[in-house]
């Protein structure tokens, strides 16, 4: 069921009535239900898996919490990591990894030949198997006490707002959220719609009517000229940023509905002024954890330059493998980690602070400063949107080849008409900070505003394609 | 909490609706837009299909009907197989094949032709493709063809098809809206359609010769998607035996064609073993409904060669020449078995 359709429409109304018709425990069996069938509609088969990861880790949680041996506790959470991370591996990995090994014995004159199995992914199992697991692991580290609630829990775990893309919600953050009466407030359901309006707009209005013109781009790079594949990079940065930045305003949305907050994974992200600064606004639950679940541990920057080094490098190569089974999703997080890299070192050689890109003032320095950042993301979508490191490179080329710039005036206004409606959205937001801004705006503004983007969505709704980010 | 302003902007965008609607009604400014053509992201030219059948329709009798995916559009040429076959004056055939459509599909489009014309016998060439569960083109073919309002409206399919045909019949803004839409978002340009590859009778002729093919072209040709992990169960079985049903309980007879492939498409497979689950399937299929099925890939009298392919699944001018030609004769030979038409529901 996706959230631009009208099936979303109905099923939302359902739970509503029913949610504000019911008390607290009733609510959260009712969402708990309500998740259930929302998952159910892709495909009923997976809920079991669901199941499995909530068991699991609602059993190694009591466990961790009972026992204070050290060596336990660290076999119970390897027990809960090998489970997650298996699934995970299996239904998304599995194929991908034979592949390879397959190809590298052959290369090493050695023959292999392993099976390939037709394995489906699960919707939404990269995302509901880190939010599980980081409910084990700050357990763990005595930064959560287990809940005792398996309904809590598991509707913790299949939240339908956030279930199939995120974002990744922590459960000191979630849980609570889940476990306490709401309070439905009438400033929580005009955000709420306001939310879910700002996202049907980024995603039935902008994403999805870019998304032909970018397909066609990509899928014959070789046919177009320099203007044309500078429009198909420029419009995919916009789709994959309208679609799930799109999808995550109307999951938090609708959670406010719910009365119940779920956490901000897009600020803005093409406004960052450095590539550090870009991930702190990009899909910023998958970023945090990375960091929190990943990087740190690994050492993050506490065991000499080497180390940071290396720990950025392997945390963003496996933030890009996150996305996908394929070798073009490892080269986007390896050349990100690449720009973090020499971002880090540049930083370092002028003494500049990190985190500096979020304080630093509106001026040239800025300005430069986002249009680099801007070039460089371009860049790296190349390759995560073509299908495989050839085709990148060829892409590029064609690019730079600077064939045919007489077409650039004719192509530039289904560059320019996008993006302004985009930056329409993004710039009252970047400048309050507050996702639903145009809240604040005096009345002919905000009527006009609000007008405009629901006639502009019932002029695309219906057009459904599904989200990108449910293929992660 | 600003309930005061919902009355402003819900005004508004009524208002909005209403001009926009009133104004999409002039002709003046319908002549100013192109037209509101139902497409799908792969099969852009689907609705020149649907106008040449209309017109076709108004001037002849379609009682044959030939359905089926883009190897039946480039295998079998209407004209051709009327120059051949014995029909009355004023009867003719029309190629209604959508190229990548699956069972699920070419069901939803069969609805609409059916909408407005009846013809006596609808000839389905199949593929193995079309019959994997696996496939993931034909998963994605599937559910963007779902997804495609003007699809569902033209076949009034489910509540939501009823509800969308009601809005096309009765709002130009619900017609125009992503012609509009996509107008606004290119600065006022709207992307040309390519042109249109198949003629009047809907078949699309190919000149390509596969054996004329260089070599490093030829390695393009192979397609795994269609075929991997062959296994003939789920939704296009299933929509298989409805299409079967759906034309069956109109009174039409129904003839599988199982469309010839060149030698090289069966190494698309993962096991060998794959092709006769297909074969077996239509067979069974066949045998259940009582429908005559003419194996023009198994038949070894008539095997296609390289100079009658244009790729590896798809015949040229030639092979779709010699195609219709058979095909004529097993129909004439049909009808004279027959003597009327047999099989009926």
């Amino acid at each position: 069921m996706l959230f631009n359709s009208l099936e979303y429409v109905v099923f939302l109304c359902i739970v509503l009535a029913l949610y504000y018709s019911l008390r607290h425990r009733g609510q959260n069996i009712m969402l708990l239900i309500a998740s259930y069938v929302f998952y159910g509609f892709w495909d009923w088969r997976f809920l079991g898996l669901m199941l499995l990861s909530t068991i699991i880790d609602y059993s190694v949680g009591l466990a961790l919490d009972r026992t204070q041996q050290p060596k336990l506790r660290k076999l119970f959470l390897i027990a809960s990591i090998c489970a997650n991370l298996g699934i995970l591996g299996f239904f998304k990995y599995f194929n991908f990894f034979i592949d390879n090994a397959e190809r590298i014995l052959h290369a090493a004159g050695l023959g292999f030949s392993a099976p390939t199995l037709y394995i489906i992914l699960p919707v939404g199992i990269s995302f509901y198997t880190f939010q599980t697991m980081s409910y084990a692991i700050d357990i763990y580290r005595g930064q959560l006490k287990p809940t005792r609630n398996m309904l809590d829990f598991a509707l913790f775990v299949a939240y339908f707002p956030q279930l199939v893309a995120g974002p990744i919600e922590r459960a000191s953050h979630l849980l609570p959220a889940l476990q306490r009466a709401r309070v439905i407030s009438a400033e929580g359901v005009t955000s709420g719609l306001m939310l879910i309006l700002i996202g049907l707009f980024r995603k039935v209005v902008i994403a999805d009517t870019v998304g032909p013109q970018v397909d066609a781009i990509f899928s014959n790079p070789s046919a177009q000229s320099s203007p044309m594949l500078l429009m198909g990079v420029m419009l995919f940065a916009l789709q994959i940023y309208c679609d799930f930045a799109g999808y995550s305003d109307i999951a938090r949305g609708t959670s406010r509905l719910l009365g119940i907050d779920i956490m901000v994974n897009f600020r803005q992200p093409y406004f960052a002024a450095d590539i550090s600064e870009f991930w702190r606004r990009w899909h910023i639950s998958l970023s945090t954890w990375l960091r929190d679940y990943l990087y740190i541990p690994l050492g993050g920057n506490r065991y000499g330059e080497f180390n940071t080094y290396r720990n950025l490098m392997i945390t963003m190569l496996l933030g890009g493998l996150w996305h996908g089974a394929s070798w073009n999703f490892v080269i986007w997080g390896g050349l990100h980690g690449i720009y973090l890299s020499v971002h880090r070192l540049f930083r370092q050689l002028t003494g500049e602070k990190v985190g500096r890109g979020v304080a630093q003032p509106w001026g040239l320095g800025r300005i430069l400063g986002i249009a680099l950042t801007f070039v460089l993301v371009l860049l790296a979508w190349v390759f995560f949107r073509s299908p495989g490191l050839n085709a990148s490179l060829a892409y590029l080329r064609q690019l730079f080849s600077l064939q045919n710039m007489a077409e650039l005036p004719s192509v530039l206004p289904a560059i320019l008409v996008p993006w302004s409606l985009a930056l329409l959205v993004d710039i009252p937001q970047y400048i309050t900070g507050r996702q639903a801004a145009m809240l604040a705006w005096r009345k002919p503004a905000f009527n006009v505003a609000v007008a405009t983007m629901l006639f502009l969505i019932i002029l695309g709704f219906g057009n459904r394609s599904p989200f990108i980010y449910f293929q992660f | 909490m600003r309930f005061t302003r919902i009355p402003g902007w819900l005004l508004l965008t009524i208002g909005l609706i209403i001009g926009v609607e009133f104004l999409l009604r002039l002709p003046a400014v319908q002549r100013m837009l192109p037209d509101p053509r139902p497409t799908l992201w792969h099969a852009q030219l689907i609705q020149h299909k649907i106008d040449y059948l209309t017109t076709y329709a108004a001037s002849h009798t379609v009682n044959v009907l030939f359905i089926g995916n883009s190897t039946m559009q480039a295998g079998v040429n209407p004209t051709v197989f009327d120059t051949v076959r014995k029909k009355a004056a004023g009867a003719g055939s029309f190629n209604a094949s959508i190229e990548g459509l699956p069972p699920k599909g070419m069901l939803l489009f069969l609805k609409i032709y059916l909408r407005q014309l009846q013809p006596d016998v609808i000839v389905y060439g199949l593929s193995p493709q079309d019959l994997n569960a696996n496939s993931p083109w034909a998963k994605d073919v599937t559910d963007r063809v779902f997804s495609s309002p003007l699809a569902l409206a033209a076949a009034k399919e489910g509540w939501q098809g009823q509800l969308l045909a009601l809005l096309y019949d009765h709002s130009m803004l619900f017609r125009y809206r992503f012609v509009l839409l996509k107008m606004i978002m290119q600065g006022g340009n709207y992307p040309p359609l390519p042109e249109v590859y198949f003629d009047r009778r809907g078949y699309h002729p190919i000149e390509r010769v596969l054996a004329d093919t260089p070599e490093a072209q030829r390695r393009s040709y192979y397609n795994r998607a269609g075929v991997m992990n062959y296994a003939v169960e789920g939704e296009q079985m299933t929509a298989f035996d409805e299409l079967i049903e759906y034309v069956r309980a109109r009174g039409i007879q129904l003839i599988l064609v199982n469309m010839p492939i060149a030698d090289e498409y069966y190494e698309n497979f993962d096991s060998p073993d794959d092709y006769d689950l297909y074969m077996a399937a239509l067979q069974a299929s066949s045998r259940r409904y009582q429908l005559p099925l003419w194996d023009l890939e198994g038949d070894a009298l008539h095997t296609f060669g390289p100079r009658e392919f244009a790729d590896f699944n798809h015949l040229n001018i030639r092979g779709a020449q010699r195609l219709s030609d058979e095909l004529a004769e097993r129909f004439n030979r049909l009808r004279a078995s027959e003597a009327v038409v047999g099989h009926r529901p």
